[in-house]
């Protein structure tokens, strides 16, 4: 047997406190490092019901908490909702009462405007001045009646309809509107409202990340994570549950929105009447489009957009809308998609 | 005598172990398959719900989570005898065909649907 000498000893328990004592060292470091290190952005939720939808935001900040942005986002979406949404008593409530506003502010200016615009790009595809006629269908409130009406009513509002009777004065901050006219900012209020607390949030951080969905209507804060894409499924307009998708889309910035005749619609004699009116015809519209996925840099037009892209339908209706920076997915009726050229750059990461 | 003894390898070999188990990433199960026609993307099938449909002469299949072409009228049929593939990393490919099945790699967790 082996003798082992006291110096044979000391060295072997030399060598054992050395080769320990860096394992510990090395543990240290690495500890420190994992403790150290940037952590990835944690998410925040926060729902609220806002402009008749539910409204969440999710959002990450490495500098601010991120409860106080999304306080901050949802503040304005609720005095969105206050000023323009149809339970408001708000200057278009008045401006509809009396015919005639002279004290707009500038943010109503810009609504007005925006809508217009949108109107007169679509051909009047997109038609804020629909209001009779969406009363007149039921489509107005979740609880009217909802009847498909006769031809000389749809024809007797038809005429209280046209976006281009509407006379707007951007300097005297002013509007008129001819007698029985209505203006309904709900078409592009809800993407206004998203438009605007992405904006706050990133005027308190810029570099906050995440997104605000509005009842489907979503615009992007930043990328997952600061690098990554988010993933925003598209309807199925015909599927057994919402969560059934037809698409994917990768949002890294810009919003997108979806209009689709299943969202308010009745059967009658096995005809779906949907609340996507025809400013035309009066009647829900026929375009063999049965959903509309737009995808936008602004939230607002987005949604305007979508509601034009459904009407106009495929060909040649929508070909142009690119020109606008929209790009448009279409699901017809016979479940056969549609996409604008370049709208597959959104569907690669 | 040796440096180190039976006790100090154990302890190192747990200590390896223990690191790589705790490296190893998590893997994500995928939830969705990109079919591509001539580099075009023209399909993303759901992965969790099983489906059967037919596109440029092939017959796709979804079943369990996986994705497989069970028929083709190519003449080599390699595609069909890829298998069903469920992990990023290896699509289906028909070269006569032009038809490019892949999981996309990463994340394919769906944030939000618009409606």
């Amino acid at each position: 047997m082996h003798q082992l000498s006291k110096r044979n000893i000391a060295s072997f328990l030399k060598g054992r406190i050395f080769f320990y004592g860096i394992l510990l060292i090395a543990a240290a470091a690495i500890l420190t490092y994992l403790f150290l290190r940037e952590k990835p952005v944690e998410y925040y939720d926060r729902t609220g019901y806002y402009l008749g939808t539910y409204v969440t935001v999710r959002v990450g900040s490495k500098t601010i908490s991120p409860v106080v942005l999304a306080d901050a986002a949802m503040k304005e979406i609720a005095r969105i909702d206050e000023k323009f949404g149809s339970r408001g008593s708000g200057t278009i409530a008045r401006l509809n009462a009396t015919g005639q506003a002279d004290d707009l502010d500038q943010e109503t200016v810009f609504l007005i405007k925006s809508a217009l615009e949108v109107a007169e790009n679509t051909g009047g595809a997109f038609d804020p001045t629909l209001f009779t006629l969406t009363t007149l269908w039921g489509f107005d409130d979740a609880d009217s009646e909802k009847r498909v009406p006769l031809d000389s009513e749809i024809a007797s509002a038809l005429a209280k309809t046209g976006y281009r009777r509407v006379e707007l004065d951007e300097n005297e901050m002013a509007v008129r509107l001819p007698e029985g006219l209505t203006l309904d900012l709900g078409g592009i209020a809800k993407g206004y409202a998203v438009d605007l607390a992405i904006a706050r949030i990133k005027s308190l951080d810029p570099q906050a990340t995440g997104f605000i969905d509005a009842g489907g209507d979503i615009g992007v804060i930043g990328p997952k994570y600061g690098d990554r894409p988010w993933i925003v499924g598209i309807r199925d307009p015909r599927g057994k549950s919402v969560q059934d998708v037809i698409e994917y889309i990768y949002l890294y910035d810009g919003a997108v929105a979806t209009s689709g005749d299943y969202e308010r619609f009745f059967i009658v004699d096995g005809i779906r009447y949907h609340h996507i009116l025809d400013p035309k015809t009066g009647n829900p519209s026929r375009s063999g489009v049965i959903s509309a996925t737009v995808i936008n840099k602004s939230a607002m037009l987005a949604d305007a957009y979508a509601t034009a892209a459904f009407v106009m339908g495929k060909d040649p209706g929508i070909t142009f809308l690119p020109r606008y920076g929209t790009l448009v997915f279409l699901v017809m009726e016979d479940r056969s998609t549609f996409k604008s050229p370049g709208f597959e750059v959104y569907q690669q990461k | 005598m040796r440096f180190l003894g039976k006790l100090d390898w154990l302890i190192i070999v747990i200590l390896i172990l223990t690191s790589i188990i705790l490296f190893i990433p998590r893997r994500q199960s995928a939830t969705i398959a990109e079919i591509y026609h001539d580099g075009r993307l023209v399909m993303t099938v759901d992965l969790r719900v099983d489906s059967q449909f037919n596109l440029e002469g092939m017959k796709i299949a979804v079943s369990g989570g996986r994705i497989s072409v069970v028929d083709s009228d190519c003449p080599d049929r390699i595609c069909v005898n890829q298998g069903a593939i469920d992990r990023p990393g290896m699509p289906i490919v028909c070269v006569p065909n032009r038809i490019l099945i892949k999981i996309p790699a990463g994340y394919t967790q769906l944030d939000a649907i618009t409606q």
